[in-house]
C-alpha cells in the first residue's frame, strides 16, 4: 500500500489508512514488527503512526472510550533519536512495501 | 465406764469404823461384775456386732468404703466402683445399687411356661398381678398388645412360676452385649429395641410399621462376658393415643383433619374432609385437551406430534403440539401463537414460510437451520402482506458459504409487505448470510430485532429501492462485516449499528435517522443520501463518511485517529467532526457545510482541497499547539472559495487561519472571527470585491 498516510496498530493487527481515499490495508502484527513494538509500543490501546500529515509522529492513546481517549502521548519525528527515526522509517517502508 | 457396788450398812460400819471382815464384799461385788472383753468400744471394733432384734439408731450412718466382708442377701455395703452402696437382694442373685437402677420383683407367668434367663436379659411385659406381684410374659414388638406394657428387662433367671427380679430402669450388668446373640454387631451407645421377630429378644434394628418402636434402652458397653446395658424402656404412642388427636370409629381412607372448635385432630371420611374420593364428570374435572380424567388407562393428548416442541393453544389455552415449526406453521390460522418449548435444530433444507397473523412466541428458546445449502431459515412470501410478532426466539442460520442472498436467518419477499415485531429475538447468522436480509422491493418495516453477521451486507442487508422500515434494532457485524446496511434504500430510525473493521452502518441510500454506527477501525457511520442527527464512531477509522449525500444534518462524526467527519460532494447542515489526531472535518469535491463545528486535538481542523467547497456560520477549532495547527488547509492544493461569518479557534499563534502552501489564491471571506492563531497563508487574498448596499447586502 503506497500512499499510506496513516498506520495504526490495534490489539495484534495493523491498520494501514490512505485517508484521502479513504483506503484500508490490514495486516496481522507478527514478530516481524517487534523491533518497532518494542521501541515504541507501551499500554496504549491505539498506537498511531502518522507518516506526513499533519507532521510524522508516533501518538500512543489510553482509555477510549466512546472513540475519544482519556489521555494520548505524542513524539515528533524531529524529536526521535537517530535510532529511533531509523525505526520509523524501517517500519513505515515495511508497511508500504506490502 | 462407771461400777455401782452396793454394800449392807450393817456389815460395813459396827463401831464407827469399817469392819475389816465384812469389806471383803466389796471385791467379792467386783469380781461378779462380767468381762469387759465383749463390750463394743467407740472404735477399733475386733468382731461383728450382733444387736438380735434389737435396733441400730444413729444420727447417721458412714460405710466404711474399703469393706472386705462378705456380700450377701440383706447386706448393705460401699461400692466403690459404682460409687453408691450396694444392697443384696432376695435370692442373692441380684444386688442393687442404690439411687442408680430400679427393680421390681415380678411372677414369671409366660405363656408358654418358660423359664426367663438372666443370660439372655430378655424383655418382658406386664400381663397381669398375681400374689402381690406383676406377672410378666415375654415381649414382642408386632402390635400394641404384645409391646405397650413392655416393663423391662430380666436380671435373674426367673423359673415358670416363679419370682425374681427385673429391671425396670437402670443398668444390667455381666451379660453378653455383642449382640451375637441377637446375630448382630453392637457397640458402645447402641440404641436396642424391643425384636418384632423374637419374643424376649432386644435389637438394635430399628422396627418400621407395622411393627411397633419400643426403646428399651442402650449399650453401656459392649463385652461378651461383662457388658452392660442401661434399662429405659420407651413404648411410643399410637396415633390415637396423643393427647390432642381423638379417634372414633375409624375406617378406610379416613383421614386425620383439625378441628379448631375442639382444638382437636380427628379422623374424617373424604366426603366429611370435603375432598372428592373419586372422579365424577362435571364435579370439579377438567379435561386435557378434550380429554376427561375420568375412566381407566392413558390420558391421551390429542392431535399432534408426541414430542412436544412447538405448540399452538386455542382460545381455551388448551395446546396443541407438533414436532416440527413447519408442520406448526401448517397447521396455524391467523391469529394463532407457535409456542416453542425447547431448542430446535435442523440440518434438512428447512425454510419455514411465516404465515399472516401467526405469530410465534420462542419463550427463549433456539431455532437452528445447520445446513450447507442455500436455505433461508424462516421467509415470508413474496407479494403478499405478512404481519406477525416473532417474539424471545433466536434464530442461528449457519453451515452455509453459498451467496449471502440465499442463506438468510429470515428474508424477507420480494415485493412483500407487512410489519414484523422482533422483541426479544434475535438472528444470528455464522455463515455467510444476513441476519435479516429486505429482498429487492420488499417494503416490510423490522421492529426491535437484534441481528449478527459476518457479511459485508450486513447483520441486516436492506436492498429495496424505498419503503422498507428498520425501526429500534441493533446490527453487530463481525469478522469486518457491517452493522446495518442500506444498499439500495431504507429508512432506519433509532438503529445501532456495529462492526469490528466494517460499517457500523452503511447507508448508501434511504434515510437515517437517530441512529449510531460504530466502528473500531472502519468508517462508523457512511450516508450516500439522508443522515438525519446519527452518530458516526471509530476508533481508527473515519467517525463519519459521506459521499454524494444530499442531506446530512445534525449528525456528529468522532474518531481517535481518524477524521472526525470526512465528505465528498455532500450538504452538511449543523454537523460536528472531532478527532483527536486527524481533522475534525475533511471536505471533498463540491461539499457544502452550514454551521458546522469541527474540532481536532492534534492535527489541523479542517482538510479542504477545491474551490467549490463553500463553509458558512462555523467554528473551526484546533487545540493542537503547533505552527501545523491550522483552521482550514487544503495542504499544498486549493482552499474553498467562500468561507463565511466562521469562527476561528486555534492554539497555536504562528498556525495560520488558512493555509494552502505555495498557491496564490483569492478567497472570499467575511464576517468571520479569528482568535489564537497568525493570520492567513501570504499567497492568499480576499476575492470579495463588491460593497455593501444601502440595505447590508452584499453580492460574492
Amino acid at each position: 500500500m503506497e500512499n499510506i498516510t496513516k498506520i495504526d496498530i490495534i490489539g495484534t493487527e495493523i491498520y494501514a489508512y490512505d485517508e484521502l481515499d479513504n483506503t484500508k490495508e490490514i495486516y496481522p502484527l507478527t514478530e516481524e514488527y517487534d523491533f518497532f513494538i518494542n521501541e515504541f509500543s507501551d499500554t496504549q490501546e491505539l498506537l498511531t503512526v502518522n507518516i506526513s500529515d499533519p507532521i510524522a509522529r508516533v501518538m500512543k492513546f489510553y482509555t477510549i472510550e466512546n472513540s475519544v481517549p482519556k489521555s494520548f502521548t505524542e513524539l515528533d519525528y524531529i524529536e526521535m533519536s537517530k535510532e529511533q527515526k531509523a525505526i520509523f522509517d524501517a517500519f513505515v517502508e515495511m508497511i508500504k512495501s506490502k | 465406764m462407771a461400777i455401782n457396788i452396793n454394800i449392807p450398812i450393817e456389815d460395813a460400819v459396827t463401831d464407827g469404823s469399817l469392819n475389816p471382815v465384812t469389806s471383803n464384799a466389796v471385791f467379792d461385788a467386783l469380781a461378779a461384775l462380767p468381762s469387759t472383753s465383749g463390750l463394743v468400744p467407740y472404735t477399733g471394733a475386733t468382731q461383728d456386732v450382733d444387736l438380735g432384734e434389737f435396733e441400730l439408731k444413729s444420727g447417721q450412718v458412714e460405710f466404711d468404703q474399703t469393706p472386705t466382708g462378705t456380700a450377701g442377701v440383706a447386706v448393705m455395703r460401699w461400692n466403690d466402683t459404682d460409687g453408691t452402696v450396694d444392697l443384696g437382694l432376695k435370692g442373692g442373685k441380684v444386688t442393687l445399687q442404690v439411687g442408680q437402677e430400679q427393680v421390681l420383683r415380678v411372677v414369671n407367668k409366660t405363656a408358654t411356661n418358660v423359664n426367663l434367663l438372666e443370660s439372655n436379659y430378655q424383655a418382658v411385659r406386664v400381663t397381669g398381678a398375681q400374689g402381690q406381684r406383676l406377672k410378666v410374659d415375654l415381649a414382642l414388638a408386632t402390635n400394641d398388645l404384645l409391646s405397650a406394657e413392655t416393663i423391662g428387662l430380666v436380671t435373674e433367671t426367673i423359673n415358670n412360676n416363679r419370682e425374681g427380679f427385673i429391671t425396670t430402669s437402670g443398668l444390667v450388668r455381666g451379660i453378653n452385649t455383642t449382640g451375637s446373640l441377637q446375630s448382630e454387631t453392637w457397640a458402645d451407645g447402641d440404641v436396642l429395641y424391643l425384636s418384632p421377630t423374637t419374643a424376649g429378644n432386644v435389637t438394635k434394628v430399628k422396627p418400621t410399621a407395622p411393627n411397633h418402636l419400643v426403646i428399651v434402652g442402650y449399650v453401656v458397653s459392649a463385652h461378651i462376658t461383662q457388658g452392660t446395658i442401661f434399662v429405659k424402656v420407651d413404648n411410643g404412642y399410637e396415633l390415637e393415643e396423643l393427647h390432642n388427636v381423638l379417634i372414633t370409629s375409624v375406617a378406610d381412607n379416613n383421614l386425620l383433619q383439625y378441628d379448631s372448635a375442639t382444638s382437636l385432630w380427628k379422623n374424617e371420611s373424604l366426603s366429611t374432609a370435603g375432598i372428592q374420593p373419586t372422579l365424577v364428570s362435571a364435579t370439579n374435572i377438567k379435561t386435557v385437551n378434550g380429554n376427561s380424567l375420568l375412566g381407566s388407562g392413558d390420558l391421551v393428548i390429542s392431535s399432534g406430534g408426541g414430542s412436544g416442541i412447538f405448540g399452538i393453544p386455542n382460545a381455551s389455552g388448551v395446546y396443541t403440539y407438533y414436532a416440527t415449526l413447519t408442520l406448526a406453521m401448517a397447521a396455524a390460522v391467523s391469529g394463532n401463537t407457535i409456542e416453542m418449548f425447547a431448542d430446535v435444530t435442523e440440518t434438512a433444507a428447512v425454510t419455514v414460510t411465516l404465515k399472516n397473523g401467526v405469530n410465534i412466541n420462542g419463550n427463549g428458546h433456539t431455532y437452528t437451520l445447520n445446513n450447507s445449502g442455500l436455505t433461508h431459515a424462516l421467509t415470508v412470501a413474496v407479494t403478499v402482506v405478512t404481519s406477525c410478532n416473532i417474539l424471545n426466539l433466536n434464530v442461528i442460520r449457519t453451515g452455509s458459504t453459498g451467496s449471502i442472498y440465499d442463506n438468510s436467518c429470515l428474508i424477507l419477499g420480494t415485493n412483500g409487505s407487512g410489519t414484523i415485531n422482533c422483541s426479544g429475538s434475535t438472528f444470528r447468522n455464522s455463515g455467510s448470510g444476513c441476519g435479516i436480509l429486505f429482498n429487492t422491493n420488499s417494503i416490510h418495516e423490522i421492529n426491535y430485532a437484534v441481528a449478527y453477521s459476518t457479511s459485508t451486507y450486513g447483520a441486516f442487508g436492506i436492498f429495496t429501492s424505498y419503503g422498507a422500515k428498520l425501526n429500534n434494532s441493533i446490527g453487530y457485524g463481525t469478522s469486518g462485516g457491517t452493522g446495518i446496511r442500506c444498499h439500495n434504500g431504507g429508512d432506519i430510525q433509532n438503529c445501532t449499528g456495529v462492526s469490528d473493521s466494517g460499517y457500523g452502518i452503511f447507508g448508501g441510500s434511504g434515510n437515517q435517522c437517530n441512529s449510531v454506527g460504530i466502528s473500531t477501525s472502519g468508517s462508523g457511520f457512511y450516508v450516500a443520501a439522508n443522515a438525519y442527527n446519527c452518530v458516526g464512531r471509530s476508533v481508527s477509522g473515519v467517525g463519519f463518511e459521506g459521499s454524494s449525500a444530499i442531506n446530512v444534518v445534525g449528525c456528529v462524526g468522532v474518531s481517535v485517529s481518524g477524521i472526525g467527519i470526512s465528505v465528498n460532494i455532500s450538504l452538511l447542515h449543523s454537523c460536528t467532526g472531532i478527532s483527536s489526531s486527524s481533522r475534525g472535518f475533511q471536505l471533498l469535491g463540491a461539499s457544502k457545510a452550514y454551521n458546522i463545528t469541527s474540532k481536532s486535538t492534534s492535527s489541523y481542523s479542517v482538510f479542504a482541497n477545491a474551490a467549490t467547497i463553500e463553509i458558512h456560520n462555523s467554528n473551526i477549532i484546533c487545540d493542537w499547539n503547533n505552527a501545523g495547527g491550522i483552521g482550514i488547509s487544503s495542504n499544498t492544493t486549493i482552499l474553498p472559495s467562500i468561507i463565511l461569518n466562521s469562527t476561528f479557534l486555534l492554539a497555536n499563534a504562528t498556525a495560520p487561519y488558512l493555509f494552502n502552501g505555495p498557491t496564490a489564491q483569492a478567497v472570499s471571506t467575511r464576517g468571520n472571527t479569528y482568535k489564537g492563531g497568525a493570520a492567513y497563508s501570504v499567497l492568499i487574498t480576499q476575492a470579495i470585491v463588491a460593497t455593501e448596499d444601502t440595505q447590508g447586502n452584499i453580492f460574492l
